[in-house]
């Protein structure tokens, strides 16, 4: 392939639609310039496609709000909720290209058929099947976002249940010149403190005093000074894993939005799986959450076992459905 | 209170880069010259955006030059500084060396000019 040949893949020319329109041809003249002299002739065509669409993603946000927003910030918010939102908004444009969203007409006429669920018990099975599937998958999705993406942060996510079992840190004050770490924080509604041990820097602290909450796994990030001269850290561990999950879910929302896009069924999917991780972390806090560590290999084989149950679960409503579908179990 | 032409930190870069650019100043050479002189990795879209608020506040002006083959038949836009982005640029290097003054932990460069 000659180095004259390079232009914009397909996913990039439909990106760089979000180009402001005054810049958008001398934008991406320059990035193939510098794609083409810089990395086609040493990395090869895919590399440089590649480099090409990370740039322009990385240049949107800044491009989209005039620089305000820069990249520390397009990278958390790309972490949290604006990937919700840009995932809707992707969703909807899907749900519109590919033809599936149907008149205002034809949903009232959907929602007048209804009635015919009390007719057909077969036709109202066949109806509640692929509901059942939506729920199992996002049941399945969710486990599957904890126990193999997250598994490298440890933070399984805490149901409302078991938030007793989560520690509040309010303060963790480094001790300069020695390993310990002075702790102040509230586990099942006790407020407590006590000195920890810490060894290195973002390492796990050590807890030799109390030997349940000695297999605590902290992230910690430098705050500011205190009065007294000792650090103070800011738990972020729970925060990584906001963002992730978010993330993930995110995506697992835009896969079901056009896998399941049918009627109302996708959109509904949609819409709550979205909704999901918002609601949930305002329920259970947002704040600096330690959850005791949980990653045990029973824990995981649990969580293993459970997406392989609940994907074999849904494969089988899945098929169900089907078959029962094409028989054409539809009320007379 | 800031001046309402002050510039920020990467307008600064930036004009500055363009000057030393003249008279092929454009986003892809402006952001490299930037990148290699500061170290700092700048997205092409920060210099567009950066640019562009240079463009509106009078600093800069630009102008198309012919479609390139090699850049997918897309123009590259040129980019020079006005008498008003001189004007405001030494103003702020002026400012930053005023608060320097008697620093004696913040020297420059050796070998570095302005």
């Amino acid at each position: 392939m000659s180095h004259h040949d390079l232009d914009l893949s397909s996913t990039a020319k439909w990106i760089s639609r979000l180009v402001p329109a005054s810049h958008r041809a001398s934008f991406l003249g320059d990035l193939i310039e510098e794609a083409r002299k810089d990395v086609l002739p040493e990395q090869g065509e895919t590399a440089a496609q590649r480099w090409v669409l990370t740039q322009l993603l990385w240049s949107l946000p800044a491009m989209l709000t005039g620089g305000t927003i820069n990249r520390r910030i397009a990278t958390w918010l790309l972490g949290t909720s604006s990937l919700g939102f840009l995932g809707g908004s992707i969703a909807v444009a899907g749900w519109r290209a590919v033809g599936l969203r149907h008149s205002l007409e034809s949903e009232v006429s959907f929602f007048g058929n209804l009635k015919l669920l009390w007719l057909s018990i077969p036709h109202t099975a066949v109806l509640m099947l692929p509901l059942a599937c939506a729920v199992a998958g996002s049941v399945v999705a969710l486990r599957f976002k904890n126990a193999v993406p997250l598994v490298a942060f440890r933070r399984p996510l805490l149901a409302m249940a078991t938030v007793s079992i989560a520690v509040q840190v309010f303060a963790l004050s480094w001790m300069p010149g020695s390993n310990a770490a002075l702790v102040d924080l509230m586990e099942k509604g006790t407020r407590a403190a006590g000195v920890v041990n810490v060894a290195v820097e973002g390492q796990p602290p050590v807890l030799p005093a109390n030997p349940r909450t000695a297999r605590l796994t902290v992230l910690m990030e430098r705050v500011r000074t205190s009065d007294r001269g000792s650090w103070v850290y800011r738990v972020f561990s729970w925060e990584i894993h906001k963002r992730l999950s978010l993330a993930i879910g995110g995506a697992v929302a835009l896969l079901f939005g056009f896998s399941v896009g049918t009627r109302f069924g996708g959109l509904a999917v949609t819409t709550v799986l979205l909704l999901l991780p918002p609601v949930f972390f305002w329920l259970t806090g947002t704040g600096n959450w330690l959850a005791i560590d949980r990653t045990t290999p029973a824990w995981l084989a649990a969580q293993g076992t459970n997406a392989v149950l609940g994907v074999l679960a849904m494969t089988f409503l899945a098929t169900v459905s089907a078959s029962r579908g094409a028989k054409g179990l539809r009320p007379r | 209170m800031a001046r309402r032409n002050s510039l920020g930190e990467l307008e600064q870069l930036t004009l500055m880069a363009i000057m030393r650019l003249r008279p092929l100043a454009y986003g892809m050479t402006v952001r490299s010259e930037v990148q290699t002189r500061t170290g700092r990795q700048l997205s092409l879209g920060a210099i567009y955006a950066t640019l562009d608020r240079l463009n509106r506040k009078g600093m800069t002006r630009s102008a198309e030059g012919p479609a390139v083959p090699e850049r997918g038949g897309r123009a590259r836009r040129f980019f020079e500084i006005t008498d008003e982005g001189l004007a405001a640029l030494q103003e702020a290097i002026t400012a930053s060396d005023r608060m320097r003054e008697g620093l004696e932990g913040l020297k420059r460069p050796e070998g570095v000019t302005i």
